[in-house]
Formats: C-alpha cells, structure tokens, sequence
C-alpha cells in the first residue's frame, strides 16, 4: 500500500495556511494574531511546512497577504458593509479574532468536513459577530446562485472575500463565480488575492506537484492581470503588492526590500500584478 | 548577500534587466522569486542562473 499523500485533498491546503498564520501570531512584533491558528494547523501542518521546504521560504507572502484581507475587510466594515461572504473560508477565524462590530454578519462558505474539524478545534470559542456556516460547494453553480441570492435578500451592503481560492479554478470558473456573485445588487466588493503568469509559473514548479496530486492543480493566472475582472462584472479598485505590504511590515530580507523599493504594479489599475491582493468594485455601481 | 548584482531600471521606475553572478549567495527559491518579479514587471533582460 502506498503511503499517504501530504496532501490529500483541497481541504489540507487550510492546515498548511494555518501555520503561517501561527508563525506570524507568534512573533513579538506580530501585525495579526491568531490565537487559533497553531491549533487548527496541528501536527499535520507542522509536517505539511516541514516538509515543502520551498514554501517555508515564502512565509512573508502568507503574512502579506492575510495583513491585505485583513486591511480591506476592515476598510468595507468601516465604509458600511453588514455582510462579509467569506468564500472557502477554510480555517480563517476573522470572525474570532478581529475586533468587528457584533451587528455585522459573517458568512463562511465551505465543505462541510472542513466545518467540522473547525468546529471541533474552536469548540467553546465565541466569534465577535453574528456568524453562519454554510456548507456548500461552490463548484454547484446552481446551488451557490441560491445561497447568493438568499445572503443577497438579507444585506444592504456585502463584502466578498476569496483567499486562496480562485488559483485553483480555471478563467471560466473564476468568471462564472464572478457573474453569480455580481447579479445580487448588495454584493458590491470583493477582495481577492492574484498572481502573475510568471509568478504561477514557479509556484507550480516549487509546490505544485503535491498539489495536482491532490486534485487541485494551481490554475489561474490571467494574461489579462486584474483587467480580467472586467468581463465577469467587476473592476478593480485597488491592488495591495504583497512584496510591497511585506516590506512596509517589515518581513523581507534585505535584498527583497531592496527590490521592493522598485514598483511591481503600477497604481491601483495596473495592467499586470507579480502577486498581491485586489479590491474589485462591481459595475455599474 | 549577492556578490554581483545589475539592475537596470524604466524612466518609471520598474526593472528593464535585471542580471545576477551565477556564485551570487541567493536559494535557488530566491531566485526563482526575483526572476518571476522582474519578468512580470517588464525587464526583457533577465539573467539569474541556478545556483552552483
């Protein structure tokens, strides 16, 4: 019998995330904590990390871009979000960790055996907000279109986040995702994060495999950048570099801050972005 | 720390090319990350060899 995968499905890539979280939570100068995330990650993403020594390297990436999410939801809440659609949530626990207005609501959409081990793991911890599971499967594009509709009927104004998710569907998924999500007139945001054809390029080489083994070949990266957006119903509206947010947090060797100095997207519509995350605006609005 | 390193630069700022010393003291995952960088920000002129 052959042994395990390290990867066994979708689902591990959480645990894996899971661990950057926690290195950086236990940093004296951490700029996010989370004080769940060494738990959900557990042994099998301590030995998922240990294991794909290439992507230990590339923990800076994982800070950025969770400070990225972390910024934008923020903002959206300040600016009058009430909903926040979190999209293969995975093991995320925004809704436990950030001070958010206890009025607004949380929905996480993911597998249902990923709700479960979570709700083990955080069992007896309370989220700031009021927060809803959804066990769904995204790939059910009749199915999403109901749920979307449903949260659509029950918020004035929403925020969508998708981290991690869309490098795993090809350009038509991520636009049919995109189409569904701006038919409801309150979804008027939504973040996610983007790498370039090159920047995909060596991530299929140094992680890629484990992954397409596990069924979920990295996929996306259109030639288009963030203009990409605009035929599935939104534009972009603000695009966070994580080589730049790095720097600024101060997670980059000297050299990376050295080329961190030098603009990898050019303002806030460039025509191409090495690896950051974006802020769409749907439109029309 | 690179031995020898040349980065050329657009009147914008964004890398034109980019070269490195093979002996340069960089991960070949380093590497890869710089040369991804400097080709999706539009340098033509990239040079960075595996590490010896």
């Amino acid at each position: 019998m052959s042994p395990e995968p390290l990867i066994r499905n979708i689902s591990d890539t959480a645990l894996w995330v899971a661990m950057y979280r926690a290195w950086e939570s236990e940093r004296p100068d951490a700029v996010f904590r989370d004080p769940y995330a060494r738990r959900l990650a557990g042994q099998r993403g301590e030995e998922i990390m240990s294991t794909m020594k290439a992507a230990r390297r590339h923990a800076w990436s994982y800070t950025a871009r969770t400070y990225n999410f972390d910024s934008f939801v923020k903002e959206e809440v300040d600016r009058g979000a009430d909903m926040v659609i979190d999209l293969a949530a995975g093991l995320d626990t925004r809704a436990y960790r950030m001070p958010l207005p206890s009025s607004l609501r949380w929905i996480e959409i993911d597998l249902p055996p990923l709700f479960q081990y979570k709700e083990q793991i955080l069992k007896g911890e309370r989220p700031v907000c009021k927060f809803e599971q959804i066990p769904l499967d995204l790939a059910d594009a009749s199915a999403r279109r109901k749920v979307f509709e449903q949260l659509g009927r029950s918020s004035k104004r929403a925020i969508i986040i998708s981290e991690g998710l869309l490098i795993y569907l090809s350009a038509d998924e991520v636009c049919a995702l995109g189409r569904d999500l701006a038919a409801q007139p309150p979804f008027q945001r939504w973040a996610t994060d983007l790498v370039s054809p090159r920047l995909l390029t060596m991530l299929q080489r140094q992680v890629g495999t484990p992954l397409a083994q596990a069924g979920s070949p990295l996929k996306f990266s259109p030639e288009k950048g963030p203009a990409f957006f605009e035929s599935c119903g939104w534009k972009t509206i603000d695009v966070r570099s994580m080589l730049q947010t790095a720097a600024k947090v101060n997670r980059l060797s000297w050299l990376f801050r050295l080329f961190a100095r030098f603009p990898d997207t050019q303002g806030t519509n460039p025509k191409q972005i090495w690896g950051g995350v974006i802020l769409l605006d749907k439109l029309g609005s | 720390m690179p031995r020898t390193l040349l980065l050329g630069l657009h009147a914008d700022r964004t890398p034109a090319r980019l070269r490195m010393h093979s002996k340069a003291r960089l991960s070949d995952a380093d590497r890869a990350l710089l040369r991804a960088w400097a080709e999706t920000s539009g340098a033509s002129d990239v040079v960075i060899p595996s590490a010896p």
